[in-house]
C-alpha cells in the first residue's frame, strides 16, 4: 500500500528584490558569471585593448591633452602598420607609450622640407595636419624593421617634438579612434 | 579524496618553499629591481614631509649611488644636466627639494638587461615618470642605468643616462 502524504507543501520563500538585485536569483550562477566576466575584462584590457591617457600636445588637434583612448593590439596581429595609422609606441614596456602617426614605411626615404613631408621625393598628402611650421630634416632612410613616426602638431618647435625612426617590435597597436 | 588532498598539500608546500627561498636568497635581478624601486621612492618628495624626513630621503637616495656616480640626462626639449659624484647629487637633490613643493617619481617598466656576475656589473632600462606639484600632467624620460656590485655595499648605481625613444636621423 502506498503511503501518500496529504499535507499541503509550502511554496518556496520568494527572495527579496534587493537580494536579487545584489547577488541574483541564484548566487552560485552569479559568482560564476562574475568570475568569467572578470577574466574576460582582465584579458581584454591587458592584452588586447590597452587604455591610455594622452599627456602632451604633440598629437593635437587630432588628440587633445588629457583625453582617454585605447591601443588596439589586435590591429597588427594580421597586418603590418600602414601609413597614417596612429599607433602606441612602447618605451621600455607598455605602462607608458608614445602616441604617434606612421608616415614612412620600411625601406622608404623621408625628408621634411619647410614643414612638407616627402617620401621617396614625392610630397605626402597629410589632411590631418592643421599646423605646419618650417621643419627641416636631412633625407632619412627607414630600415627594414623600422617605421617613421611623428605627431600631428607640427606647429610646435621641431626641437620639442619627439619624432623619428622606431622599431617595429615597439609598436604595440593602433589607436582605437 | 585523501590522495588529492595530499597532492595539493605537497604542491602548496613546494610553492611556499620556492617563495621562501627567493625571499631569503634573492637573485641579482630581484635585488636590482628592489634597489631601483626604492630609488624612485626616495626621489619622491611628498608635500607634507618635514625637513628631517627630506634629509633622510636624500641620504637613502645617495647611499644607492657609487661615490663616482655620473648622471647625464637630457630631458626632451631641454638642456642636458650633468652631475658627477655623490656630493653633487646631494646638492642637486637639496636644491630641487627647496624649489618644488612636491615631486612624484615613478620608475615604470624596469627591465634588467644584463647582469655580469663575474665582473660585478649590470645594466637596466626604465621609464621615469615625473609629476611636479599638483599638476595632472607628467613628464616621461627613458633612462639607462649602469650598476656595479662590491662586497661591502652590494649593487649600487654608477651611471644614469637618458636615452632617446625615436631616432630622428
Amino acid at each position: 500500500m502506498e503511503n501518500i502524504d496529504s499535507s499541503p507543501t509550502e511554496p518556496p520563500a520568494k527572495a527579496s528584490w534587493l537580494r536579487v538585485l545584489a547577488i541574483g536569483a541564484n548566487p552560485r550562477t552569479t559568482v560564476v558569471r562574475a568570475l568569467i566576466s572578470a577574466f574576460i575584462l582582465v584579458v581584454l584590457f591587458r592584452f588586447v585593448l590597452l587604455p591610455v591617457r594622452i599627456s602632451g600636445i604633440s598629437m593635437q588637434p587630432t588628440y587633445r591633452n588629457r583625453t582617454i583612448n585605447f591601443v588596439n593590439r589586435a590591429a597588427f596581429w594580421v597586418r603590418e602598420p600602414r601609413r597614417s595609422d596612429v599607433v602606441g609606441y612602447a618605451i621600455t614596456g607598455q605602462s607608458a607609450m608614445l602616441f604617434k602617426r606612421v608616415i614612412a614605411l620600411p625601406g622608404e626615404t623621408i625628408q621634411i622640407r619647410d614643414g612638407v613631408v616627402f617620401i621617396n621625393e614625392r610630397e605626402l598628402d597629410e589632411p590631418y595636419l592643421k599646423y605646419r611650421a618650417a621643419w627641416n630634416t636631412k633625407p632619412i632612410a627607414v630600415g627594414t624593421n623600422e617605421f617613421f613616426l611623428i605627431g600631428d602638431n607640427r606647429g610646435m618647435s621641431q626641437g620639442d617634438h619627439d619624432f623619428g625612426r622606431g622599431l617595429r617590435e615597439h609598436i604595440l597597436g593602433k589607436a582605437l579612434w | 579524496m585523501r590522495r588529492a588532498f595530499q597532492i595539493v598539500l605537497v604542491l602548496v608546500a613546494l610553492g611556499a618553499g620556492a617563495w621562501l627561498w627567493k625571499t631569503v636568497f634573492p637573485s641579482d635581478e630581484t635585488r636590482i629591481l628592489g634597489l631601483l624601486t626604492a630609488l624612485a621612492d626616495d626621489a619622491t618628495l611628498p608635500a607634507s614631509e618635514g625637513n628631517i624626513g627630506r634629509i633622510r630621503r636624500i641620504e637613502r637616495l645617495t647611499s644607492a649611488l657609487t661615490p663616482d656616480v655620473a648622471i647625464r640626462v637630457t630631458p626632451f626639449g631641454s638642456r642636458s644636466v650633468e652631475i658627477s659624484g655623490r656630493v653633487e647629487v646631494m646638492q642637486a637633490a637639496m636644491a630641487a627639494r627647496g624649489a618644488a613643493t612636491s615631486i612624484k617619481v615613478e620608475f615604470l617598466d624596469i627591465v634588467v638587461n644584463s647582469v655580469d656576475r663575474a665582473a660585478g656589473a649590470a645594466e637596466a632600462v626604465l621609464t621615469a615618470k615625473i609629476q611636479a606639484g599638483t599638476d595632472r600632467d607628467f613628464g616621461i624620460q627613458p633612462l639607462k642605468i649602469s650598476l656595479r656590485k662590491d662586497k661591502e655595499f652590494g649593487w649600487r648605481i654608477s651611471r644614469i643616462e637618458s636615452t632617446r625613444i625615436l631616432n630622428p636621423e
